[in-house]
């Protein structure tokens, strides 16, 4: 099987497992009476009147049979529509506005969490067993074993609160007003990027220093996995024959770790590497609330605490959608890398 | 054991552990009295919401009478060290319950997929595909928000997101154990599917299983607490450990133009139990899964 069609098989299996994933989010929607969900938009006591009730459930089509509420459902889906929350705001929009901060937060922890997992698991797997190789293990499972939360509100209130650098939320007030004003032009967005763009530095150094914490602790409690994974597979490369070969013939060790052994290892390591990022979206959440930043996790945490099903659903639909989508993209990688992988 | 003294060191955290669950009552009883009267808030007949004393809210840092100091609750300051040695009894409570209702779903549905494949092997492993779309977290936060936040739906959250990777595992097991020649031998002499599947199958597969998914008690902890700081979990007064640091979150700035570190003992306590707890069960499970899982062992 070639590799085009290795990619289109797989794209068509994803279409019962989309279908799927909504069917499974609207089931949950659908446990619910239409009462119990007309009660997430009531603003005030004038909504909770019978005949306001009334016009909530009329309005939002919540006593339509579940078939036809599936249909408009996925025909909204299907043009970007993810419906409204309880303040009648669309939530495709708020996503969409709220995405940047997100994606900035998850691009460098991912970076962080898949370079610092190779370099931690190369070190522990070149001296197997001891210091090193320890020391990582027990690092790691330290980090397994922290509550986001808490890792990060120790860090928040040593840095900040202690020492008073480092804070909450995306930039500094000032900057923040800043980058509002008509002089700052948002090409993207992301903070940083957008600061070297329009040439003002300070913005980038700004918002980098607000990321610092939540990198950090989004990356601790996820760089375990890579480093482990990197570690078993470095240690089979290097038992392998050719590493032996080469170091007979006189390789330098640092150049057979790296280009020998360290490139065939990175295999397992890719595949793992989609499944770690992907997951990062829970701890996003738990990051997001905790330092304050503004992003889609903030807003699924929000809504979810108003009870606001409709826009806790649609987050949880498009972040299932970012998963399946990251696993296709890995699942070709990795064709793409090994090609033994396409013959199955 | 001896290849891994680590696990010693897990092994002594939970044994601590189950010390503190179990004698939670001598440890922190209740008040012998509670009332308007005496200034102390409390239900004797349920020693799982902490007792509340005094009618202010703010912190009091750790004295004799509250060792661990006290945390802002509804609307008494509470006793963090009575929460946090009920929270251990809180945290078996829900790990157990939570891991051994998705245990049960994956071994049944794990069985049957395995063993009878074709067609409801198929329908089952997309179910489990489907779940294992979402990340686990959010999905709990979306059945929590939609049937509401107690206790009892977190569990339910919890175990409804847990139970789809003990479906592979299991069928995994199962379909290994298929091809063995007790199962010819069983077959042979007219064993019906489901003696087959109760009595030859299951036994030769589930204690490695139980063992290694006893071990994951420390991570639903970890995601309850999780939800529980978020405020998607237990009422207020609640002995939990994540809702412990939720009660804080207004105060964890510190006091208003003053020391912001000063309530450093509403988190820290609680959080480090928290973390000592998952702590032991994964230096526990990673010693069981160097002996238990031949693939991942060195």
């Amino acid at each position: 099987m070639n590799l085009h069609v290795y990619v289109i098989r797989r794209i068509l299996l994803l279409v019962p497992v989309i279908l799927g994933v909504t069917l499974l989010i609207f089931g949950v929607l659908q446990l619910l009476s239409p009462l119990q969900r007309a009660a997430a938009f009531v603003q005030n006591p004038q909504d909770l009147r019978p005949e306001n009730i009334e016009r909530t459930i009329e309005k939002y089509h919540l006593n339509d049979p579940p078939w036809v509420q599936y249909q408009t459902w996925m025909s909204g889906i299907l043009s970007g529509n993810l419906g409204v929350d309880r303040f009648e705001h669309s939530i495709a929009a708020a996503l969409i506005s709220r995405a940047p901060t997100t994606i900035e937060l998850a691009v460098y922890s991912s970076i962080v969490i898949v370079l610092g997992g190779i370099w931690q698991g190369t070190v522990a797997a070149r001296r197997k067993d001891r210091l090193p190789d320890h020391a990582t293990r027990v690092l790691a499972i330290s980090g397994w074993s922290l509550p986001t939360f808490w890792l990060g509100l120790l860090l928040l209130t040593f840095f900040y609160g202690g020492l008073g650098i480092l804070g909450p939320g995306t930039v500094s007030i000032e900057v923040g007003e800043y980058t509002r004003s008509s002089a700052f032009t948002r090409y993207t967005g992301l903070y940083t990027i957008d600061g070297i763009l329009n040439g003002d530095l300070f913005v980038t150094w700004d918002a980098l220093e607000h990321l610092v914490l939540p990198v950090f602790t989004l990356s601790f409690v996820s760089w375990a996995i890579i480093t482990r994974i990197m570690r078993s597979s470095m240690i089979e490369a290097l038992g392998r024959d050719y590493v032996k070969f080469a170091r007979a013939k006189g390789v330098p060790e640092r150049v057979v770790v790296r280009r020998h052994a360290r490139r065939n290892a990175l295999i397992p390591v890719a595949t793992v590497s989609g499944f770690v990022v992907a997951g990062l979206l829970n701890g996003v959440v738990i990051t997001e609330t905790v330092f304050a930043r503004p992003g889609i996790g903030d807003y699924a945490a929000v809504a979810a605490l108003n009870l606001d099903i409709a826009a806790t659903l649609g987050f949880t639909l498009v972040n299932a959608f970012l998963l399946v989508i990251t696993n296709l993209v890995v699942d070709v990688l990795y064709a793409y890398i090994d090609p033994r992988i396409r013959l199955g | 054991m001896k290849q891994n003294p680590l696990s010693v060191v897990g092994l002594a955290i939970i044994l601590m552990f189950i010390g503190i669950a179990i004698a939670a009552p001598v440890l922190a009883p209740l008040p012998a009295v509670c009332g308007p009267d005496v200034g102390i808030v409390c239900d004797p007949n349920d020693p799982y919401i902490i007792p509340g004393y005094g009618y202010q809210r703010d912190p009091l840092p750790p004295s004799p009478e509250h060792p661990f100091g006290t945390t802002p609750g509804e609307p008494a300051r509470l006793d963090i060290y009575y929460g946090i040695i009920w929270g251990t009894r809180n945290a078996f409570r829900v790990g157990i319950v939570v891991v051994g209702s998705a245990l049960l779903i994956g071994i049944a549905l794990g069985l049957l997929a395995g063993f009878r494949g074709g067609f409801l092997d198929e329908v089952i492993m997309r179910i489990v595909d489907i779940m294992l779309a979402f990340p686990a977290l959010i999905l709990a936060i979306a059945f929590v928000a939609a049937f509401g936040a107690s206790l009892q739906n977190l569990m339910i959250a919890v175990a409804a997101v847990w139970w789809p990777s003990y479906v592979r595992l299991v069928r995994g097991d199962v379909l290994a154990a298929r091809e063995q020649g007790y199962v010819e031998a069983a077959r042979a002499i007219g064993a019906s599917d489901f003696r087959i599947m109760g009595r030859h199958i299951l036994p030769n597969v589930i204690y490695p299983i139980i063992i290694l998914s006893s071990m994951d008690i420390g991570a639903v902890v970890l995601v309850i607490a999780a939800l529980s700081f978020l405020g998607l979990g237990v009422a207020p007064n609640y002995a939990d450990w994540g809702g412990l640091v939720n009660l804080t979150r207004n105060y964890i700035v510190g006091q208003v133009g003053g020391d912001s570190l000063a309530y450093w003992y509403t988190y820290v306590y609680p959080g480090l139990f928290i973390f000592l707890f998952v702590l032991g069960w994964n230096l526990l499970g990673d010693a069981f899964r160097d002996i238990l899982d031949p693939k991942v062992r060195r």
